[in-house]
């Protein structure tokens, strides 16, 4: 059962990896323009952009005054990706000098708004020959009217042209991209590496299912009778079903270690793709597995019959995965779907694991906010502990109603 | 002298239990006679502590056991109407959830579980059990700590003429040292077994002595 979920698992998350659906996002994107608000030429280039009839259908324009704002929101999901535009920019546009550009900033998952602005910038490099060329005729009418000689006109057209040419090609590298990885700072690999070590994590408790096979009202009554109240005997039961969790998850990361150290399964960077949270944080996924132990008894104690056990835990994990982030990026949901997914146990479980990595698996004691979640790992922790309580204390509740009806 | 006084019980608005009163002497068989449906379980879930009574009273020597938990527990055994063994275990296995090695091997070469005839089986898988072997172990589970009064929740229900007195063998055994039992019952066998009857009916416990008129018994009943 374990060798076929962890092979299920991987099977899945190379499908999502590679699946065209990833690849190409057709979506309406938020783009954020960080700037000052102060700026009347930045606020016309935003009120340009959004007019747009082509970018208008494509894009949210969202204004940032603050860098820092513009890097939450990015991470958070909420922007697609952000341009920032410094005085010094706005300046070197209006002097037609090319000594500053651009700088963009994307997650790697937003490989479909990188087109858009790529797109974009053509349109603006279009905009300035039409504008150019316009420029150099007005420039040649006045110097005729003006009664200069056509050789000093030629000249003046000639230099002005030279001007227009050489910001021309400047601005081809108007912008500098810099990719922040696909959320909250993780590269791709980091990312679908902890959200499918997670999925994995979840689908390891129907290793485990057995446990609650042939179980009677009756035995819990009896046990009741005996002193053994619903309390007790979930907590007898619990701590029984994590130990049988937490020795599968072991017995396995036991073999991907070994495989690591005859080098069987391929690295990157001297990490394996897939496993590298778990095997770095042996001890701190142990909370993990409490957590997800606890839903899983806690689905497993409400349903009744295996193959009903099964199935709803299989979809509510599925379903939950999904708009935690597990399959997709966070910002490909909306707000609201986004918010949910982060404060459901897998995203809390999600956001602890990212904390981990970000810090590099330093200690729990840390108390290092995350940029842009703003949750920290002792916070994380905070409210997993709690949905471990909920779900033990919903799962005394059933059994209370069990063992009195 | 064990005392039931008052016992009541409501279902939202439903009263199922209408202040439930009687004694049982010790080495006394009382049996609940009842329709389906007429509170019997439920009765006897109450003295077992399974659910909390809206009132009464349930004391054994005038000790109140419905506030004190631990002493319930030590004085009262309880065996449901269903098998509650854990079928993947044996019969030593399910016997070890309840009793110290020590004990248990004393109890099955001269003790009560001898009696019960549980040493015959300790190997057996609950799943390759009997019906009758699986009664006999429950209760052999039940009456560890040695209880003065034991709760039967139709004890016999579905088993043989053979397994029935061997169960009723024990019940006579347990009665001759003092024992105290309240037996939830359609079986005649068992009525006959009692030293005294009730009837629960609309919530209400009416004293009933069978006198051989079945169809009387079951007029009532209805």
């Amino acid at each position: 059962m374990t060798v076929v979920v962890g092979l299920a698992v991987s099977a899945i998350g190379y499908a999502i990896v590679n699946s065209e659906s990833y690849k190409d996002q057709h979506m309406r994107y938020k783009l954020g323009i960080v700037g000052s608000t102060d700026s009347n030429m930045l606020t016309m280039g935003v009120n340009l952009l959004k007019n747009d009839d082509d970018s208008r259908f494509m894009l949210d324009i969202v204004r940032f005054d603050d860098e820092d704002d513009a890097r939450a929101a990015l991470r958070n999901g909420k922007v697609s990706a952000y341009v920032l535009i410094t005085d010094e920019f706005l300046n070197s546009v209006n002097a037609l000098s090319d000594d500053i550009s651009l700088e963009y900033f994307a997650t790697s998952g937003q490989r479909g708004i990188t087109g858009v602005m790529i797109d974009e910038l053509a349109d603006i490099a279009s905009e300035l020959v039409v504008s150019s060329e316009k420029g150099l005729l007005v420039l040649e009418e006045d110097l005729r009217n003006a009664g200069f000689p056509s050789e000093a006109i030629n000249a003046q057209v000639d230099q002005l042209l030279l001007l227009y040419v050489g910001a021309m090609i400047a601005r081809g590298n108007m912008a500098e991209f810099s990719e922040l990885g696909l959320a909250n700072g993780l590269t791709t690999p980091e990312y679908y590496s902890i959200s499918l070590s997670l999925f994995f994590l979840l689908l390891m408790s129907f290793c485990s299912i057995s446990f609650f096979l042939g179980k009677k009202k009756a035995t819990y009554q009896f046990i009741s009778a005996k002193g053994l109240g619903a309390g007790r005997q979930i907590l007898a039961e619990f701590f029984a079903y994590f130990l049988m969790n937490l020795f599968c998850v072991e017995l396995i990361l036991f073999f991907v270690r070994k495989l690591v150290e005859r080098n069987i399964i391929p690295t990157q960077n001297g990490e394996i793709i897939g496993d590298t949270i778990l095997i770095k944080s042996e001890f701190n996924i142990i909370l993990v597995v409490i957590l997800f132990s606890a839903l899983a008894f806690f689905i497993f104690e409400v349903v009744t019959g295996v193959i009903n056990k099964f199935l709803a835990a299989f979809i509510l994990y599925i379903g939950m995965a999904y708009i935690s982030g597990y399959f997709y990026p966070k910002s490909f949901f909306p707000d609201g779907l986004r918010i949910l997914g982060i404060n459901l146990p897998t995203g809390v479980a999600f956001a602890y694991m990212e904390g981990l990595k970000r810090e590099s698996f330093s200690t729990l004691s840390s108390s290092k906010m995350l940029v842009g979640e703003y949750v920290s790992i002792p916070g994380c922790i905070f409210m997993m502990a709690n949905y471990t309580l909920i779900f033990i204390l919903g799962s005394v509740f059933i059994r209370g109603r069990k063992i009195r009806k | 002298m064990i005392e039931i006084k008052g016992v009541t019980k409501n279902y939202g608005k439903k009263q199922v239990l209408k202040g439930v009163t009687f004694d049982v002497a010790p080495g006394e068989i009382v049996g609940i006679l009842g329709a389906n449906g007429s509170g019997k379980s439920t009765l006897l879930s109450i003295l077992a502590g399974l659910q909390r009574s809206n009132g009464g009273y349930f004391a054994i020597d005038g000790k109140d056991l419905l506030g004190d938990s631990k002493l319930r527990n030590k004085k009262v055994a309880y065996v449901p109407q269903e098998n509650p063994l854990i079928e993947e275990l044996n019969a030593w296995d399910n016997l070890r959830m309840w009793y110290d090695a020590k004990t248990l091997k004393a109890e099955l070469k001269n003790g009560m579980l001898k009696l019960l005839g549980i040493d015959e089986f300790l190997k057996v898988p609950v799943s390759k059990m009997s019906g009758g072997m699986k009664k006999r172990l429950t209760i052999g589970c039940a009456m560890n700590g040695g209880p003065e009064l034991m709760l039967l929740d139709e004890p016999t229900a579905a088993l043989d003429m053979v397994c029935r007195n061997e169960i009723y063998d024990y019940f006579e055994s347990f009665r001759s040292t003092g024992g105290s039992m309240i037996i939830s019952t359609h079986e005649l066998q068992e009525i006959e077994l009692c030293n005294k009857c009730y009837i629960l009916k609309d919530g209400v416990l009416h004293p009933y002595t069978y006198d051989g008129d079945l169809q009387h018994l079951i007029g009532i009943l209805e």
